[in-house]
């Protein structure tokens, strides 16, 4: 018994001190962010900070990058992954190679690369803040393409399509009121990741100079120490319960799982 | 359901991935031309800019196609930040992999509390994603110079924690680098260690192997491919990151990620083409990593069925 009672002591010291080295920095700046030693709990720090007419500006932009990224990736990616899925199943490891070289390429290449590409073909993409959509829609890539693979792996598409055509649907009509509403958690799922990348995004809005909410973050909190890190406390919290939705709508798949590069979803193979 | 589908042949051995019978006649198919959307974005807004990389990277500073920065992205001050690069790459992924191995095996081995395993999987999906600013915002105020952690040390340990490195040097990124990197070996270690069945344990056990011998001849080589693809994913994961560590340094540390940032700011004047070169080679040393991270991949999912 006690050979057996041993590493399990081992063990639970490392659960508690990842457990410490996990939350005890988010506590650590959370105090420094909201509490003074005078004060008390205070809210001024973030109330500065946000009071800079630059922040609403800021965060404006990257929410509307974001929804936009997220809209132009769906209408991208289901058609394509559906296709995929139904038409030429025998192309998916190649879609799946295409998908991971996001990946491969850093943003910050990705970023050197297209300031030269467009630089004389087409500079708005450059120039205009929201020109860094389609820059974006390749960083969400893979966490669109392994959502949505998984959700479309996870459904008997082919009966699907058979059963809604025999019953006289039209391809269209079968896509659409079939197949789409039953990708509706993938689909959520691949959002929200989408969602979390472009509002965390830093290297390739800071290099293009277009100020998004992380750009405002680094500038803010030079003039007012305090409050950025209050608002990074915020936005590390929001980003948890983003990304901890998406992993709680993935809960119900069951069998054997193979480990996910981007997310920690259990895909079902 | 899996469009593969498992064939038993002769000898009794499953082979994987190959599709049924083909159903139709072969004939010759139009159907990837659904996929053009897909390629044609990827190839202007993916391929395009790599492609340009890649032809900047072999001109020389006069405009001309040669070897001159190929070659010199490699020496002196820009080797060194590939060292510096690697080194940070391989010390955390080395530490993450052993912390984050060790705490998946012991979410999967420790019962209670019941609501451990989910906890950490959640978390670690999560955690794993995180990085850039606000993290390095966030251990700044914790251990930075006035962080609370630091004081707290301070007044009630007399501890200067800034004796044994300051955040914003190269343990400092360490340190914030493994907020995401232990995570990540989680994930990539959980399907590996549940693969582990109990039923191996208890064939060694029966045939007389102590725990020991059972961990040296079964767990350990079973667990192999998965933490060597781990450890690779996490190398490849720290190699290409730029914004924590500019965040946290203030562009004061030599990492290949932030020369390319300084190239591309105009901070160097000299040859600005030079960024072109080490973006070149960063996308060689990512490839690199991820082919190596996929084929050990393919091999461990093999004992996961």
């Amino acid at each position: 018994m006690s050979e057996r009672r041993r590493p399990r002591i081992g063990l639970a010291l490392v659960v508690v001190l990842s457990g410490a080295f996990f939350f005890l920095p988010l506590l650590g700046a959370a105090k420094f962010g909201y509490y003074t030693p005078i004060k008390g709990l205070t809210l001024d720090p973030i109330r500065e900070v946000t009071k800079n007419p630059k922040f609403s500006a800021d965060l404006w932009l990257s929410v509307r990058l974001a929804l936009a990224t997220t809209v132009a990736s769906l209408i991208l990616m289901v058609p394509t992954m559906v296709w995929l899925h139904l038409k030429v199943p025998k192309l998916r490891p190649a879609a799946e190679l295409i998908s991971i070289l996001p990946y491969v390429i850093p943003a910050i290449a990705l970023v050197a690369g297209a300031s030269k590409a467009f630089h004389s073909a087409w500079p708005f993409i450059l120039v205009n803040p929201l020109g860094m959509i389609p820059l974006y829609v390749i960083v969400a890539l893979p966490f669109n393409y392994r959502s949505l693979d998984a959700g479309l792996r996870a459904m008997d598409l082919k009966t699907l399509v058979e059963a809604s055509r025999s019953l006289g649907a039209g391809w269209t009509k079968s896509i659409v009121s079939v197949v789409v509403p039953n990708m509706r958690t993938a689909m959520l799922g691949a959002s929200f990741l989408t969602i979390a990348v472009v509002l965390g995004e830093y290297t390739i809005s800071a290099l293009l100079l277009h100020d998004t909410f992380p750009v405002f973050l680094v500038q803010a909190t030079g003039d007012n120490p305090r409050g950025g890190p209050a608002l990074s406390v915020l936005a590390i919290v929001f980003t948890w319960i983003l990304l901890g939705s998406v992993s709680l709508l993935g809960r119900k798949r069951k069998g054997p799982k193979t480990p996910d590069l981007f997310f920690g979803q259990e895909v079902k193979t | 359901m899996p469009v593969d589908v498992t064939i038993v042949v002769e000898e009794g051995r499953p082979v994987e991935g190959r599709p049924s019978l083909p159903l139709t006649r072969p004939r010759r198919s139009w159907s990837w031309v659904g996929l053009l959307p897909f390629l044609g974005f990827v190839l202007v807004f993916l391929i395009w800019p790599t492609v340009v990389v890649a032809m900047e990277a072999f001109k020389n500073a006069n405009g001309h196609t040669g070897l001159q920065n190929i070659t010199k992205s490699l020496r002196g001050e820009y080797r060194r930040s590939f060292i510096a690069t690697a080194n940070l790459s391989i010390i955390t992924a080395l530490i993450g992999g052993v912390i984050g191995g060790l705490l998946a095996y012991a979410i999967c081995t420790l019962e209670r509390p019941r609501f451990l395993k989910k906890f950490v999987t959640t978390f670690s999906g999560v955690a794993s994603q995180l990085g850039g600013i606000p993290l390095a915002f966030m251990f700044i105020a914790a251990l930075g110079t006035r962080g609370m952690i630091t004081l707290l040390f301070n007044e009630r340990l007399h501890v200067n924690l800034l004796d044994y490195g300051s955040i914003y040097t190269f343990r400092g990124v360490v340190i914030v680098y493994l907020y995401f990197q232990i995570p990540l070996m989680v994930i990539v270690m959980l399907p590996a260690i549940e693969g582990l069945k109990a039923t191996y344990r208890e064939a060694a056990e029966n045939l007389g192997a102590s725990r020991l011998r059972y961990w040296l001849h079964v767990g350990l080589p079973l667990l192999t491919p998965a933490a060597v693809s781990g450890v690779v994913l996490l190398f490849a994961n720290a190699f290409s990151a730029y914004a924590t560590a500019y965040a946290l340094t203030a562009g004061q540390i030599n990492l290949v990620s932030i020369q390319i940032g300084f190239f591309l700011q105009g901070n160097v004047l000299d040859d600005p083409a030079l960024g072109y070169s080490l973006a070149f080679w960063m996308i060689v040393f990512m490839a690199l990593a991820v082919v190596i991270y996929q084929v050990l991949q393919k091999r461990t999912s093999r004992w996961l069925r």
